[in-house]
Formats: structure tokens, sequence, C-alpha cells
């Protein structure tokens, strides 16, 4: 035989390369890209089982063993009310990420529908739209996630889809400009000419052809919630005690530098995970916008 | 012969806005032409680029707004005046258009499956699933592609294949018009070849009109039936095939000719063969008397000043130009 069986069975039955199939063997190349995909799925496999099986519970003090260094019985130390940092961590994890998903969803949403409409419509409607977009960026945005906070204390989800319903600006404006590039486009005239409704144009054509850009920005998009709720629970808003994030554990770990774990371990997690999205977002780009 | 699609003094310009301060331009692509299109035949349009042949194909269809004029669809409706409803109706189901860039005509996210059922779940949105993936192997068969690359994705073919997908995609609806817009420019000769014959037993078996767009005057001769020549946006000659092949009326038509590259030297007039020089003049300023005089061999002031009118001659040929005799 000069075929080998596998090329024969290709041969038969031609199997489809799909856009994704082709785009998840250019990604699997690049080496740094998988190795952070993998860090930051396993980050987020232990922010869900490790509160589950450790035997320590992350809200419950044990004053005896206060600012215990890391070792065999805490193997992140335990900080002033000595509580387990390892469970901490990743229970701070948890809100974190939990924080950063629902931001970046109502970001990805409002920011495709809207930028894909004033992209598609053009003209005036389009002039609105960017022109609201522009007075939107006026607002001072530190300050206007203070107040938001300061409104809907209560509840960190919904008080952070509200500050992502003010940062889906930038995503409005990269998937804008995809647009005007992709209505130009004869298959967009296709379906035009095929009676396609504005809707299902921008719904059908333009919005699958726009999700490689879409998701490489996501990727982005998640470490900025990541730091901007950081950041907040830095300032003491947002999650409250017995509850943490990372940016509370942090918070903490400044202001026991003696005990050097304390700071260390929660801003090792956080800044390996920024960096992993930073590389996975980067192979996503070259995986998916081949150029 | 019915008149299945009548233009009529139909001009598409397009405004430049230059800047704030400076009058906008406009630019004449489509300049006062008028001509009809009979129901069964094949109409060529050629010219250079930037003649307006492509502008006037997409205003038929609706992808360019029109200044002026009227073009009429089956004796009886005003593609113009058409209503929102209307024009959905009419357009979409009895003209269809083919594109240039077979590949970039085709959604890349989408399958053939996809690609090809989108206008009959567009327009009859009352099929069942197994009713339109039936008409669409049809449809595949037709345009000799296999029922295994049904689910496919458009980035997988070559350009031949793929202008095979947008012809199906076209005459799923079973139009009666047919627009080609330089459809076979992109591929090479030997696919080149298969299209085109394709495109002539798909339209005895559907029994099309096509308009069919091309700067290449051996396709034409290949194909059409009638050959419209324009240039800077106005009708130079309108003829038979025959008669444009043997002897062209008009001096642009003839420098066109004599322009064809071909291995077969009978095929080119020898006598007299004036190769064009210079550049097609701006649109935007087009020259005062007849568009061609500023490259033309045989202008003189008449034709400088005024522009020919389009007449017919003996031979049942319109052309517009004073000097022939």
């Amino acid at each position: 035989m000069f075929f080998h069986k596998n090329t024969l069975n290709t041969l038969n039955q031609p199997k489809s390369y799909g856009f994704w199939l082709a785009a998840f063997k250019r990604f699997r190349r690049n080496k740094l890209a998988m190795l952070s995909l993998i860090f930051i799925l396993s980050v987020t496999l232990m922010c869900i089982f490790v509160p589950f099986f450790s035997h320590y519970v992350y809200s419950v003090p044990n004053f005896s063993d206060s600012l215990v260094a890391p070792g065999a019985q805490y193997w992140f130390g335990s900080d002033g009310l000595g509580r387990d940092l390892f469970v901490r961590c990743f229970i701070g994890g948890r809100v974190t990420f939990e924080i950063a998903t629902a931001a970046t969803i109502v970001v990805l949403g409002i920011g495709v529908i809207y930028g894909s409409i004033a992209g598609f419509m053009g003209g005036y409607v389009d002039s609105i739209m960017m022109r609201i977009v522009d007075i939107l960026y006026g607002l001072p945005f530190l300050f206007f996630s203070i107040l938001l906070l300061t409104l809907f204390g209560q509840s960190i989800i919904i008080s952070f889809v509200a500050i992502a319903a003010i940062s889906w600006l930038d995503m409005s404006r990269v998937v804008r400009g995809q647009t005007l590039s992709l209505r130009q486009k004869e298959f967009v005239e296709a379906a035009k000419l095929i009676g396609a409704s504005n809707w299902r144009i921008i719904s059908k054509h333009i919005i699958p052809n726009l999700i490689g850009v879409v998701i490489i920005y996501a990727a982005l998009v998640v470490p900025n919630m990541i730091v901007l709720s950081a950041v907040l629970s830095f300032f003491g808003l947002g999650v409250m005690e017995p509850m943490t994030s990372w940016g509370l554990l942090i918070n903490d770990g400044v202001q026991n530098m003696s005990s050097w774990w304390l700071l260390f371990f929660p801003a090792l997690l956080m800044v390996l995970t920024l960096l992993s999205f930073a590389f996975v977002a980067n192979g996503l780009r070259d995986a998916l916008d081949p150029r | 012969m019915t008149k299945l699609l009548q233009v009529k003094n139909l001009s598409v310009n397009f405004e430049l806005k230059k800047s704030w301060f400076r009058k906008t331009t406009t630019v004449h692509a489509v300049d006062d032409i008028s001509f009809d299109v009979y129901a069964g035949e094949t109409i060529g349009i050629v010219g250079e680029s930037g003649s307006g042949k492509s502008t006037l194909a997409r205003s038929i269809v609706g992808l360019n707004k029109v200044t002026a004029g009227e073009i009429i669809f089956d004796d009886k409706i005003n593609i113009m005046q058409a209503t929102a409803a209307m024009q959905h109706k009419l357009l979409h189901k009895h003209i269809q258009y083919i594109f240039q860039d077979p590949i970039a005509a085709l959604n890349p996210r989408m399958t053939v499956l996809e690609i090809i059922s989108e206008p009959l779940i567009i327009n009859y949105p009352h099929y069942s699933k197994e009713q339109v993936k039936e008409k669409v192997l049809q449809m595949m068969s037709v345009v000799g592609l296999s029922a295994n690359q049904l689910e496919r994705y458009a980035s997988e073919f070559s350009g031949g294949q793929c202008q095979r997908i947008g012809i199906a995609r076209a005459l799923i609806l079973e139009p009666k018009l047919l627009i080609c817009d330089e459809s076979v420019s992109a591929l090479d000769a030997s696919i080149k070849a298969q299209i085109l014959n394709l495109l002539q037993d798909l339209q005895k078996k559907f029994n099309l009109t096509i308009i069919f767009i091309s700067h290449d005057l051996s396709v034409i001769k290949h194909i059409c039936d009638r050959v419209m020549v324009m240039y800077l946006g106005k009708v130079m000659e309108l003829s038979s095939k025959e008669n444009l092949y043997k002897g062209a009326k008009h001096p642009y038509t003839t420098a066109l000719l004599a322009a064809i590259l071909t291995p077969n030297l009978k095929l080119v007039p020898t006598k007299n063969k004036t190769l064009l020089e210079g550049d097609m003049p701006s649109p935007i300023n087009p020259p005062l008397g007849c568009v061609f005089s500023t490259r033309c061999p045989k202008a003189d002031s008449q034709c400088k000043l005024s522009r020919p009118p389009l007449q017919e001659f003996a031979d049942g040929t319109f052309a517009a130009c004073y000097k022939i005799s």
C-alpha cells in the first residue's frame, strides 16, 4: 500500500477543518500561551474546589494560630486572626473571578451589539451613537465606580455589572471599527441582495466575523476587571469581611509587612493570573487573526 | 421580443466631499444611459476600469443610489419607485447578482449549506428544513458541487468552486435576470471556461437573461448576444455580437478590439490597428464634447465641442460618434 490508512480515510470522507479547529491548532503551537491557559484553568478549578476540600474554613478565626509562617500546617501561612491563607487566597480568587466574569460578559454584550449597530448603520446613527460614547468617556471612571459601589453596596456582582455597563466603551469602539470594514465586504452586499434584514446581516454576517477580535479583546478585559476589583477592595469598597478578594488580601498584606506571606501569596497569584491572561490574549490574536 | 429590463436616462453621481471649506465635487460615474435588455438574451457590457460598468450593474440591483432616471423591470414595475416591500419581493426574487471576487462574496463563517440555503430561508420562511436541504442539494448538483461538500466552509474551496457556490446562491431563488459583475475575471483561464460554459447551460435550463460585465472582449464574444461598450459613464456603441466583431463602428470599440491578446490573428482586424495612448479623463471633469475625444485618433473640433448622440445605423447598431460614415 502506498497510502497510510489515515490518508485513505480522509480521501474517502473529506473531513472539514473548521475555522476553530485550525485556530486551536495554531494556538496549541504557542507554548507560552498554552501554559498560561493551563495556569488560568487550574487556578479557576482550585478556586472552585479548594474551599470545599480544605479542612480549614475561610471565615473561622483561630486565635492561637495567629500569623503562623508558611509550613506543613498552613501552606500559605495564616493571617492575624489565625485563618488559613491558602483557603482565603482561593475563596478570594473565586470572588475576583466571579466579578471579572460577570463584568466581562456585560462588557461583551453591550459593546458588541452597540458597536456593530453603530458601524453597520453608519451616517447619522453612527455619529450620534459614537458621540454618546465620547461623552461617557468624559466621566471620571474611578469616581463613578466608587459612586456606583456605594449605591449598590449590598451586592458585589450587581455593582460590578453596573461598573461594566460603563466600561464597554473601548469594546464598542473596537467592534465598530471592525464592522465598518466588514460591511464593505462583498458577502454583506450579497446578503442584502438576497433580502436579508439589517438585523439578520448584523447577527449572522457581521457578529460571527467579529468573534476573533472580540475574544482577544475579552481576554484583555478580564484582567482589567480583576485589577479594578482589586483597586476598589484596596480602598475598602465592595467586598466585606469575612468574605475576601485578592485586592482585600493584598491590602491586609500591605498593612502587615512584617509577615511577608500575607502580601506575597495573594500578590503572586494575581500577578501570575494577569500575566497569563496577557499571554493568552496574545496567543489568541496570533491564532484567530493569522496574518 | 419582450423587454425584461428597461433603463431610461440613468445617471449615477457620487458626491465627494473634500473638506468643510472646499466645494463638493461630483463624480459622474454613469451619465444618462438608456438601454433595453430583452428576455432570454445575454447582453455584455465592456469598457476599461472606471467606465461605470459596475456602477451601472450595482444601481440595477439597488446597491447604489441612483441620481436620475428610471429602471423598469418586466415592463410594469419601476424599481426606483418601488416601495421597500415591493423591492424585497421583486429585486431579490427576480434579479440576482454574481460578484467579481468569488471568495470575498462568501461569508467565511458559514458552511456551504448555510450560504446556499440563506435566500430560501429569508424569502420562503414556510419551507421545512428538509425541503430547504433538498433544494440546496439539487442546486449544488446543477452547478457541479458534490453533496459531501455541504458542511464545509468557504475558505476550504478554490476560487472556481467558490464561484459555483455563489452561482448556486444566486439561482436558488430562480431569478429571471442574472447580473454577472466581472464574474470570471478573478479565475484561471481553464476555470474561467468551465464557469462560462456552466453559465450558458444554466441560462438554457432556467431561461435566464444575463447582463454580463467584463473588460475582456474574448469572454464577451464567447457568451453574449449583444454588446454595449461604455466609456467614462457613457454608451459608445451598442450592437449585436456579429456586427461588433465583424467591424466595429466606434473608434473606441475598434481600439478595444485591437487590444485583444489572442493567438488567432484572424480575430483582429489587422488594418488600422491603433492602440490607445494615455488614460481615461477624470469622471469629475469629463470633456466638454465627446468623452472619448481626448484619446480618439479621429477627433476634430466638432467632437471636442459637442457630444455626439447615440444614433442607429442601417445594420441595427447604435453608436455615438460623428465620424462614422
